[in-house]
């Protein structure tokens, strides 16, 4: 019986057949993680995957907000990344309220209306 | 009166009839003092001397029951005396153990009464300090509740009065900010 790949080796190799704009990687690992019931793993794999592709200049941006933004919005959010070739997955919470939260491999960037409500409830006063 | 006339004017030659006028028999009376010279030196030989000796221990002992009985009346002064002494000393002792007695208890009632004035002192300051934690932790609570009320209606409030439009503003805003 084949060992199971490690989830940093199935996302590297995934990372390269997308760069080389293979999109069936994608079909072969959902296989692949419903064959080993894997499926938990799902989220972590997508999100190392990212990471892979960031390293490579390829950079998932996860645009959080309340409403659907408009392609000056989304010219903006790439002017955030001049060196990077940004792929924009947008995400619609309208319990966000207002603002946008912009979530990279390396850090998150929240100016979401709820946060700023969450940050006052955690002020201690 | 003839009678004691006629007698009394006898010569000196009825004088030696003297004694026989009198009844004194001369030779008698020599016998008699004799004997009664006789008897005085037997007397004074035989019976005076063991009777002026006993009078004499009698009186010996007399003088030395008197001096017993000074004797013990002075023992009897001295022993008073002493008893008086003792006495004294001993209330004296007696009064300096009651004076001791009574201020130890008067330090000790006193170190007492300090240590539960101090200890009453302490359980008031940590009750103070009780109610003081008990009242910040009650006004931080009521804070929190107020801040949570506030973010609540702000929350819902924002969330009638922002539409699309003022999100995109706040967007582009933020963003700007952002770069």
């Amino acid at each position: 019986m084949a060992s199971r790949l490690s989830r940093r080796k199935l996302a590297i190799h995934a990372a390269n057949r997308l760069l080389e704009g293979d999109e069936s990687v994608i079909d072969e690992l959902a296989a692949l993680l419903i064959a080993e019931r894997r499926e938990r793993e799902a989220d972590t794999l997508v999100r190392d995957i990212e990471d892979q592709l960031g390293f490579s200049g390829e950079l998932v941006v996860t645009v959080e907000t309340a409403h659907k933004i408009d392609e000056t919005i989304r010219q903006q959010v790439f002017q955030l990344f001049p060196d990077k070739t940004v792929h924009i997955r947008e995400v619609i919470k309208p319990e966000l309220i207002g603002g946008f939260r912009v979530t990279t491999p390396e850090r998150v960037l929240d100016a979401t209306l709820a946060s700023k409500l969450s940050a006052l409830r955690a002020m201690k006063v | 009166m003839d009678t004691i006339l006629t007698q009394f004017a006898a010569t000196a030659g009825e004088q030696q009839d003297l004694f026989g006028s009198l009844g004194i028999d001369w030779r008698l009376l020599a016998l008699q003092t004799l004997a009664f010279l006789i008897l005085l030196a037997i007397l004074k030989k035989f019976v005076y001397p063991p009777l002026v000796s006993m009078l004499d221990q009698r009186d010996e002992a007399v003088k030395a029951s008197a001096d017993a009985a000074m004797e013990a009346e002075r023992q009897a002064a001295e022993a008073e005396a002493r008893t008086a002494e003792l006495l004294d000393e001993a209330k004296r002792e007696a009064s300096e153990i009651v004076a001791t007695a009574r201020e130890e208890a008067n330090k000790l009632a006193e170190t007492t009464q300090k240590k539960a004035e101090t200890r009453a002192e302490n359980m008031l300051e940590n009750a103070r300090d009780e109610i003081s934690k008990e009242i910040e932790g009650a006004k931080s609570a009521l804070r929190s509740e107020a801040l949570e009320l506030v973010a609540l209606a702000t929350g819902s409030v924002l969330g009638e009065k922002v539409d699309a439009k003022k999100d995109k503003a706040l967007i582009e805003k933020a963003l700007k900010e952002a770069k």
